[in-house]
């Protein structure tokens, strides 16, 4: 690695005072906050300003419970079709923009991002009257003459769940996609097109294998904004719209039990790590990449 | 290049600067400040706050929450943020026992001794002997909002001639198959499971024993299982219900709907109905923080007080809609809740239909934690 | 053209058609992206509180809006936020990335790791780890501690772009400056830093993206001090006024403006050096 040779110069201690401030970030805001949380999830409350000393209840409790794991089986299997949904669809669309386009990609790319400054809620609501019985959706199928009485399957159910989530990550899949995308040196393309392969083969065969890094990272992205969400199943998932990010929620509210939530929280991220360090074996071994 | 990142610094610079200079805080140096933490568009509404801060030369900040969770859960984190909360009768034991709260000087309350007799006795069992911790400043009640057209006669079955033209409706229409998949109800665990139980016909739903549960749940699962949605706010529930994506709701905001389905237009499309079984009534009130004193104080004991008197209780009950907790500002209903809600105006003491006023439940997480394990049984 | 190139075009007539279908295509998910923006900005307009149905048209929220300074004042205090969030951000991120990318130590592999925590932790988390950690510390709830909550979060993105950047750099270049006799700090600013811009640009995009639009964590760390989305957030129960359909459809229509513009001052394409 290129930094191998870095400790022979000269300079000893003051060469790692560069390192200093993101240490200080690191153990100050990451280390000892989540230190804390870690503490709280390995204690039993037992009542108000009663808890156990160190226990693994919570955790226990989380495979005791079905209203725990089947919740949290349901948002993965969610989260993972929002991520699939999200790739498939943002990948095509950074192929074109980082490969095909010459001019203005700048733009086009920013054109992407632009739709997330505004607020996450709004973008919600929005979705409501677009999917509604009366909403942008049915109206335009009905004038189309496609169907004559409003479908009202489009809102209040999963469907509407994994479109809007889809919705709020594509960008941010978008941005790790369009990044490895871009880096593909132009030569090995022109290798693979030399040799005989067509433009879908040198994709499936090159293109893809060489943005995993970016796969990789958009599907972490996208899985994680889709496994912690809690307003878009509250506000259009419907009755059966419930998901695990809102029982962890629930816990910090008047059922007032931060040890569970903190536990519950904690299973999420071991899942996810877990998950991602499964994909990433499959991947190049470049690490994280924005 | 280097002129546009001139330019550009420039900007943001000024972004950052400008909430500091006194653009658009109107000399806040010298102000005594009141924090309030409460729902928006309903207990800190422009139209008394800003006369107030005239009146006593004040800054209000005001914060708001979303549900009622989320009062707990905010005042829980940083109680030294905010001077009064918004919270209902019911849980004032729990912000109690929690260290949140002290005492309320009710003497010192010009306005106290006009409270209606229901919401100045009783509303709250004695915590500390002596001591009163709540001033109740609004009330409400839970009924339907249908879609009269929509379900036609098919809602006959459930309705109850009162006798004197007026209808009221069960909650069994909640549970009827004909009517799957086109109710929405107000998600909120405390309403709801009360609700339930009354509809279960347990005998006392605020303390419920194990039979009680065991029934209350078998009800509102029925309900939820029939249900197209769970609505947590006005907006969500208006749109469902002029979208007509439910028929029938099961609503907290019965006169602001009223109001607000008038004004856009649409009052004609619904009737309010009370629920035959009967019905729960919400109270809600002001505490006062811990770590509140000084001029913070003063501030406090001045806007409650102010919330309670006349002028107040009548913009109140015209503007948002709520039932007021001061006989004397009873005059300021709105004709769209004096047609579809007119029991607002009769007040608490002449109910059409049993009230059962939402004392604290005997165990509010295990309510919370019924309700969320019903929704979550629901669908995978 | 001729030649080697002549030879290249050829081939790639082949792929030609694929061209139109994939810009079809871009243009249908730009499509898809900006109707509900579309719908926002349509309803800003209209005169009713209702999202269901256009009523008749009407300025009246923007007026509303710009009579209210509670929203306007939530908006800058996110651009405050926003900016001191990233300017951090990139310092931390920088030196980090720098730190990560050139200098050896023991247990980077587990630092790595650890500083994708604020990314792979759910929101709900962090905040209240965070807000744990300051109350055990008795600091009190303010823009300092949303700014903490903020840089917590963002400086990941950052640093881990600047990092992969570095790496793929190489050291070359720095040492060619330092053998010609130029200190550290110097190299630094003078090669390094103008070398590594463009991932720079990006991570602070991305972190300004990601603080403008936080509602979790702020939610948490904040008391009365409220940005944009936190208010909006808080207004959910009793009723959206459609000033908030105002404000956002302002947003939106800066951010187009500003980016059409610095699209217009910086110039087309990507960076052909970079390569």
């Amino acid at each position: 690695m290129a930094e191998d040779t870095a400790n022979d110069r000269p300079g000893g201690a003051r060469r790692y005072i560069v390192g200093m401030p993101v240490v200080i970030w690191m153990l100050v805001l990451v280390v000892v906050p989540v230190l804390i949380m870690l503490s709280m999830s390995f204690r039993v409350k037992l009542g108000p300003q009663k808890v156990t000393p160190f226990s693994l209840g919570n955790y226990i409790e989380f495979f005791r419970k079905p209203i725990y794991w089947r919740l949290f089986l349901k948002s993965l299997r969610i989260s993972i079709m929002v991520s699939v949904v999200a790739i498939v669809t943002s990948y095509p669309l950074a192929y074109f923009i980082a490969r095909k386009v010459k001019r203005h990609r700048n733009l086009l790319f920013m054109l992407i991002i632009t739709p997330l400054w505004v607020s996450y809620l709004i973008r919600i609501i929005a979705w409501r009257t677009i999917l509604g019985n009366m909403g942008l959706l049915n109206l335009t199928l009905m004038k189309l003459g496609i169907i004559r009485q409003p479908i009202s399957l489009f809102i209040y159910n999963q469907f509407a769940v994994i479109v809007t989530l889809a919705y709020i990550a594509i960008p941010f899949v978008f941005i790790p996609l369009y990044t490895a995308l871009e880096k593909i040196p132009k030569n090995l393309i022109d290798a693979s097109i030399d040799l005989g392969a067509n433009e879908l083969k040198t994709i499936l065969r090159v293109v893809i294998p060489l943005s995993s890094p970016g796969l990789i990272t958009g599907f972490m992205l996208s899985f994680i904004i889709a496994l912690g969400d809690y307003i878009i199943p509250q506000q259009i998932g419907g009755s059966g719209g419930m998901m695990y990010g809102n029982i962890v929620w629930s816990q910090f509210g008047i059922i007032s039990n931060w040890h569970l939530g903190s536990s519950l929280g904690f299973i999420l991220f071991a899942v996810a790590a877990i998950i991602i360090g499964i994909v990433r074996r499959f991947g190049s071994k470049e690490g994280v990449y924005f | 290049m280097k002129r546009i990142t001139i330019v550009i610094c420039a900007l943001f610079a000024a972004m950052i600067a400008i909430p500091h200079t006194g653009l658009f805080a109107a000399s806040k140096k010298d102000k005594a400040e009141l924090s309030i933490l409460c729902f928006a568009e309903a207990y800190a509404i422009d139209d008394w706050v800003y006369p107030f801060e005239k009146m006593y030369n004040c800054k209000v900040n005001r914060t708001y929450a979303g549900t009622v969770e989320e009062h707990y859960s905010k005042t829980k984190a940083a109680p030294d943020q905010y001077n009064i909360v918004s919270i209902m009768s019911s849980r004032v034991k729990m912000y109690h026992d929690d260290g949140l709260i002290q005492a309320v000087p009710v003497d010192k309350l010009k306005n106290w001794g006009k409270l209606g007799k229901f919401f100045r006795e009783g509303l709250v069992p004695t915590i500390e002997p002596g001591k009163n911790f709540y001033v109740p400043l609004a009330w409400g009640d839970q009924d339907f909002i249908v879609n009269t057209k929509a379900v036609g006669n098919k809602i006959k079955p459930y309705l109850k001639d009162q006798g004197n033209g007026n209808y009221t409706l069960s909650y069994k229409v909640l549970k009827a198959p004909e009517f799957k998949g086109l109710t929405a109800l107000f998600d909120e665990a405390a309403s709801l499971t009360n609700m339930a139980g009354i509809a279960a016909g347990v005998k006392d739903n605020s303390n419920l024993d194990e039979k009680g549960y065991e029934m209350m749940i078998a009800e509102l699962t029925a309900w939820a299982k029939n249900a197209r949605a769970f609505t947590a706010g006005v907006d969500a529930e208006k749109a469902m219900l002029t979208a007509e994506d439910a028929y029938i709701s099961l609503t907290g905001n019965n006169v602001i709907q009223a109001n607000l389905l008038v004004k856009e237009g649409y009052g004609d499309m619904f009737t309010h109905y009370l629920p035959t079984e009967g019905t729960v009534l919400w109270v809600d009130g002001w505490v006062i923080t811990k770590p509140t004193k000084g001029k913070a104080y003063d501030l406090a004991l001045k806007y409650i007080d102010y919330m309670i008197g006349k002028e107040v209780q009548t913009m109140m009950s015209t503007i948002v809609g709520w039932g007021v907790v001061n006989p004397e500002g009873s005059g300021g209903y709105s004709e769209a809740v004096k047609k579809r809600t007119p029991w607002y105006i009769t007040g608490t003491d002449k109910f059409p239909v049993p009230l059962y006023v939402m004392k604290g439940e005997e165990d509010p997480p295990r309510r919370e934690k019924t309700w969320n394990e019903i929704k979550a049984g629901i669908g995978f | 053209m001729g030649g080697i190139n002549g030879a290249r075009n050829t081939k790639r007539t082949k792929g030609r058609f694929v061209f139109p279908a994939l810009g079809i295509y871009a243009g249908l998910i730009y499509f898809f992206l900006y109707v509900p923006l579309f719908v926002v900005v349509l309803f800003s307009f209209s005169a009713t509180k209702t999202t269901v149905k256009f009523g008749n048209f009407s300025t009246d929220w923007y007026v509303k809006l710009f009579n209210d300074p509670n929203l306007i004042l939530a908006l800058l205090r996110s651009f405050q936020i926003g900016v001191v969030s990233v300017f951090v951000a990139i310092i931390l991120g920088t030196s980090g990335a720098y730190f990560l990318a050139r200098r050896r130590f023991f247990g980077k592999e587990i630092f790595l790791t650890m500083a994708q925590l604020p990314i792979l932790l759910p929101g709900i988390i962090i905040g209240i780890a965070l807000l744990m950690f300051f109350v055990s510390i008795k600091v009190s709830l303010s823009k300092f501690t949303v700014l903490a909550g903020h840089v917590a979060i963002t400086t990941p993105f950052v640093m881990f772009q600047v990092m992969s950047r570095l790496q793929r750099l190489g050291r070359t270049y720095e040492d060619a400056s330092m053998d010609l006799g130029a200190k550290p700090f110097k190299t630094f600013f003078l090669v390094t830093l103008p070398m590594i811009k463009t991932s720079l640009i990006g991570g602070g995009l991305l972190a300004f993206t990601i603080s403008f639009d936080e509602i979790i964590i702020t939610y948490f760390l904040t008391g009365t001090w409220m940005t944009l989305p936190v208010y909006i957030y808080g207004m959910m129960r009793f009723g959206l006024t459609p000033q908030v359909y105002a404000i956002s459809a302002i947003i939106l229509v800066f951010s187009l403006v500003f980016i059409f513009f610095m699209a217009k001052f910086t110039g087309a394409g990507s960076d052909e050096a970079e390569k």
